[in-house]
């Protein structure tokens, strides 16, 4: 497939993964960026699917950025402008609808593991096997991450109105 | 509606067609530029200004022992042959050792004292010597029966205690069993990383074995350093480094771009590491 057309196909995806895992638009931007030049520069082998490829290059980029924010705080002598902070900027079309920012709200409270496999399970509604291999987690792990993530997000969204008790049947 | 439902209409984030242009023209912009290979580019031309500078760098720097004292430094090659000459004038080169015995120096301040022109052939025994002299090296070598001055061609027999005792002094073999070090150095690695990867259950994703150009590239160099050696002369301990540096990277910089796993990534760049770093030291201490 040429980048242009894979571009085509897997950019909001890949944006949209991005921006709810870091929750700063201009970092989404950087890092969708980052996570395309590494698909051009990289060798596709085919062992994987080209969707399950890229999205465990944004997780990558996505996890760097990460581990770079934590050291960061570490680093001493370190210039004010230097200092890269995100800014919580939740997105236009989130903010239209009370139920949305709330859910969105609620989504990034939750710790990094949890937060990809309620994204990749619950929002992109990728298969257990798809999650299993982007992830590299066995299917038990991917199935007891995603019980607990709904029952943390349950309990910030508190209680069980919004049939938590329902969607983790489905899951099991 | 139901947290299933609920979490579904997330995945409907409106794509925003000013990002999207603007990162792609970013993308096409450095595509354009060759940003896979600049760092690549860096490192390789890193080294090749540090082989440079080594090369480069004056060989006999070492100063005179003393005012008076015209001999600046001698040097020795043992196991030298008949016809072939293979001492250097620095202990830069493999095998080239600095001698720092007093009476060396005194036996080559004034040679006549101790031996005599005369018709001969240089004995099973041979050493090859340099001996730097008001900055100019003089090329010898001294075997059992006699010595063979190799820029004049003059052969001297020797006629004295002394000549023997010096002979004796530069036929010495002073062993250096630190090369031992190196294949030890790659089973001890090679056990702690197969030790890792089944503790850690990573033995299904074995690193990529080496490709057959790279085989065929490390076989070629490893034949020409020991043709080198074995018909040339004494290798140059610098541009040995530069190689041995250069191949870890190349074997790196192939792992790097094969592996899957991040576990074994890094555990195969300590792998390589160490294996270069006792490769460096070994042929330091040569």
């Amino acid at each position: 497939m040429e980048f242009d057309e894979l571009y085509e196909q897997y950019f909001q995806r890949i944006y949209q993964f991005i921006y709810y895992m870091v929750s700063d638009p201009s970092l989404a931007e950087d890092l969708t960026q980052e996570t395309f030049l590494r698909v051009y520069k990289g060798q596709f082998r085919n062992e994987a699917a080209l969707g399950t490829y890229i999205r465990k290059i944004a997780r990558n980029i996505v996890y760097d950025s990460y581990r770079k924010k934590a050291l960061i705080k570490w680093l001493p002598f370190q210039r004010s402008h230097e200092e890269r902070e995100t800014h919580y900027v939740p997105h236009e079309w989130i903010i239209q609808s009370e139920d949305r920012r709330l859910l969105y709200e609620a989504i990034q409270l939750l710790k990094p593991a949890y937060r990809e496999v309620v994204i990749y399970r619950k929002i992109e509604e990728l298969t257990l096997a798809e999650t299993c291999e982007i992830l590299g987690w066995s299917t038990v792990k991917v199935a007891n991450t995603q019980r607990n993530a709904l029952k943390a997000l349950e309990k910030i969204l508190g209680g069980d109105e919004f049939g938590f008790a329902q969607s983790t049947k489905e899951t099991q | 509606m139901d947290l299933h439902n609920r979490l579904k209409k997330l995945n409907n984030l409106p794509e925003d067609q000013a990002v999207k242009s603007r990162i792609y023209e970013r993308i096409q912009h450095k595509k354009k530029k060759g940003l896979t290979i600049w760092k690549e580019g860096v490192l390789l031309l890193t080294m090749a200004v540090i082989a440079l500078f080594l090369i480069l760098l004056p060989q006999n720097s070492s100063l005179p022992q003393s005012a008076n004292q015209s001999i600046q430094t001698i040097y020795k090659y043992f196991g030298g042959k008949e016809g072939k000459f293979f001492a250097r004038g620095s202990d830069l080169y493999t095998s080239v050792e600095k001698v720092n015995d007093r009476k060396i120096y005194n036996f080559f301040q004034d040679l006549t004292h101790y031996v005599e022109e005369g018709d001969g052939r240089l004995g099973d025994y041979v050493t090859d010597v340099v001996v730097v002299r008001d900055h100019r090296e003089e090329h010898y070598q001294i075997s059992d029966t006699g010595m063979l001055n190799i820029d004049s061609g003059q052969f001297f027999v020797g006629t004295s205690d002394m000549y023997d005792e010096v002979f004796q002094i530069l036929y010495s073999v002073n062993t250096k069993p630190w090369f031992l070090i190196l294949p030890l150095v790659v089973i001890i690695v090679n056990l702690f990383s197969a030790s890792y990867y089944k503790r850690r259950k990573l033995d299904n994703y074995k690193p990529p074995k080496p490709k057959w150009w790279l085989l065929l590239l490390f076989l070629s160099v490893t034949f020409g350093i020991f043709a080198w050696a074995t018909w040339v002369g004494p290798l140059y301990k610098p541009l040995m480094l530069m190689l041995a540096v250069f191949y870890g990277v190349i074997i790196w910089y192939n792992l790097k771009r094969d592996i899957q796993h991040y576990a074994i990534y890094k555990v195969e760049t300590i792998k390589i590491s160490i294996v270069t770093v006792a490769l460096v030291f070994v042929i330091m201490t040569y």
